[in-house]
């Protein structure tokens, strides 16, 4: 174990069957100290099977899940130190939040007085210090996020494990508790898995997302790279919106099935390319482009949505590909159904999915 | 209009009034013979009569006075809560068998549990009594215990099953994962949640064992718990301290039903 690339968890060739199907195909994972990174999933991916072996409520068929460098593969939940906030919370509704904070601690034979010290200092970090003597039930949804939250860090796991707490909250609610786990941490430190469907919320709070389709990592890597750099149509479609053009490459052009040629910014043999709705330039005024800075197409305008801050069109090009447009909504800018314009997108946007399999 | 929205509120009425009167109808009809049997307990005549023509408390002096009576009522009771014990704790594992972990043999296992309320009590009797005969268990209050057990097992699994299925293993799971080994999330997680249903169903269980006879008559041998002596007094003596006894089993379930459902009030209070 070396200590400038010390990984907190090491998931290695990790093999889950369930009768026939395959949960999970060899799975390889390294989360360093103090990351933040997120198993981004549809339901029936594989991800809740993943989490549920890394906690220890599984096991795996093969492969080895090793936590700050222990062989954990077959220890207990107990055993592993593993704080785990669960996607209903579950709270225990006969006991108080107090006493819930403290279950951890009991569990390992801290003095009470300690324990419900230190069960205080975890409520008060997650602003719920007053609420100590409420049961569960007398808690509002967020509230009993918190406690749940609290309850997992108490006994400083080296490992805090989120199973969607989120989905269950309103989408106001939902964004201020991802700001705060998020601060909260951060500033400890805490190495964090967290599990999600929800694309946004995956890039809004993570270091790392690993995108998980089929039993299988698809690709991990850095939000942005995740956004900007998707290595195959599933990742491209599940991770914002995306148009995706099929075609022949040629050195730095591309021809899409439908006859429209773009120029790339660097050669390429790829024959998929992706174009993100926000990298494309809607304009009334017809202006001579150089080609080899942008790619200029003459469109209609098929429907149109507002949706606040921006507008989505849905266009379709001279050539006859359908693409959707994502602009910011100046009120002096709308274009009306039917309107011809001109539509513009850089070289450098038009990127090529490098991975060939279909998915 | 006016006529045919007076006639619908009528015809509703009726309807009403009909659906009452035979609510009433069916619980009296379950009621009468409990109630009929209190007059009788304070007959002041030796026979079982109904109205009795004179009254007194006789008979319960009469149960109080006899050893026999005392001894069956004793014996009952202690067949009674060892069988409770054994049905509730075994039921309990049946039941988490059944809701989790045995999920090819889970509904199986639900069915042979369920047995000894389908096969009838006579069948299980002999079979019981040729079997306990062997082991010396026949004659042994122990004997009757286990087999009651055995009698009691459908309504402890069926209790414990409904609950357990209702109830949110993730919460288990959680105290593991917070450091608790199964046994103690059981302990302390599981078990206080459920503990209403462990409750009613240690309740079904004494009750299906104090007021059994069948099984009763076969393994007692020359003693007998309380529903065989109670047997045994209406076929040689036909006197009302049977009717004595049944009021007071009566008001012994009725006080229990009733702390059990202020134990559930309590926490229901807390829980939901």
């Amino acid at each position: 174990m070396t200590n400038e690339n010390q990984a907190v968890l090491d998931v290695q060739k990790i093999r889950k069957t369930y009768g026939r199907v395959e949960a999970l195909r060899e799975i390889d994972l390294r989360v360093a100290a103090g990351e933040f990174l997120t198993l981004l999933g549809a339901s029936g991916s594989g991800k809740t099977t993943l989490l549920r072996i890394i906690a220890g409520f599984e096991t795996p068929d093969s492969g080895r899940v090793s936590i700050r460098g222990a062989d954990m593969t077959w220890a207990s939940a107990a055993e592993r130190q593993i704080g785990m906030v669960f996607q209903n919370y579950a709270l225990f509704p006969h006991l108080t939040v107090l006493e819930n904070v403290m279950f951890p601690l009991e569990m390992r034979r801290i003095t009470r007085r300690a324990a419900a010290d230190r069960a205080r200092a975890a409520l008060d970090s997650v602003h719920l210090g007053v609420f100590g003597d409420r049961y569960p039930r007398q808690l509002s949804g967020g509230q009993q996020q918190r406690v749940a939250l609290a309850r997992a860090i108490v006994f400083e796991p080296s490992l805090l494990l989120l199973d969607e707490p989120f989905s269950a909250l309103d989408r106001r609610l939902r964004e201020s508790m991802q700001q705060e786990v998020k601060q909260l941490q951060s500033s400890l430190g805490l190495t964090t898995i967290f599990i999600t469907h929800d694309q946004e919320e995956a890039l809004v709070m993570s270091d790392r997302i690993a995108v998980i389709g089929g039993g299988a990592i698809r690709q991990i890597g850095t939000p942005a790279e995740i956004y900007y750099h998707p290595n195959s149509i599933s990742v491209a479609t599940f991770v914002g919106e995306s148009n995706i053009f099929e075609g022949a490459p040629k050195g730095r052009s591309f021809y899409a099935a439908s006859g429209a040629h773009f120029s790339l910014a660097a050669p390429t043999d790829c024959n998929r390319m992706l174009i993100r709705p926000e990298a494309i330039t809607l304009s009334r005024a017809s202006v001579p482009a150089d080609p080899r800075e942008a790619n200029v197409f003459a469109a209609q305008v098929l429907d149109r949505s507002f949706v606040g801050g921006f507008t989505v069109y849905r266009v379709r090009l001279a050539q006859g590909d359908e693409v959707s447009v994502r602009a910011i909504a100046r009120e002096d800018a709308i274009f009306q159904p039917g309107e011809t314009l001109q539509l513009t997108v850089a070289p450098a946007d038009c990127r090529p999915l490098t991975d060939r399999s279909a998915a | 209009m006016l006529e045919r929205r007076s006639r619908t509120r009528f015809l509703r009425r009726i309807g009403n009034v009909a659906h009452h009167i035979f609510s009433w109808v069916t619980f009296l009809f379950l009621l009468t013979p409990l109630l009929i049997v209190i007059p009788i307990s304070f007959s002041g005549g030796s026979y079982l009569s109904f109205p009795p023509e004179s009254y007194s408390t006789r008979w319960y002096e009469t149960y109080f006075a006899q050893d026999s009576w005392i001894d069956a009522t004793i014996l009952s009771l202690q067949v009674g809560v060892v069988a409770t014990v054994i049905s509730v704790a075994v039921g309990f594992l049946f039941a988490l068998g059944i809701t989790r972990g045995l999920r090819k043999w889970g509904p199986a296992l639900e069915k042979v549990a369920l047995a000894p309320m389908i096969v009838p009590s006579i069948v299980y009797s002999v079979s019981m009594y040729s079997l306990f005969s062997r082991l010396g268990l026949v004659g042994n209050w122990f004997g009757i215990a286990l087999a009651h057990a055995i009698l009691c097992l459908p309504f402890v699994v069926i209790v414990l099953t409904a609950s357990l299925r209702e109830y949110d293993i993730d919460q288990e799971t959680a105290a593991m994962g917070l450091g608790a080994s199964r046994l103690t999330a059981i302990r302390r997680i599981t078990i206080p949640q459920i503990r209403p249903s462990l409750l009613s169903a240690a309740f079904l269980a004494f009750i299906t064992s104090f007021d059994e006879l069948v099984v009763a008559m076969f393994l007692s041998g020359t003693f007998g718990t309380l529903p065989k002596k109670m047997f045994d007094n209406i076929r040689l003596q036909i006197d009302p301290t049977i009717a004595a006894v049944s009021v007071m089993e009566i008001l012994m379930v009725i006080l229990v039903m009733a702390v059990l459902m202020r134990l559930n009030r309590a926490n229901v209070g807390r829980l939901s």
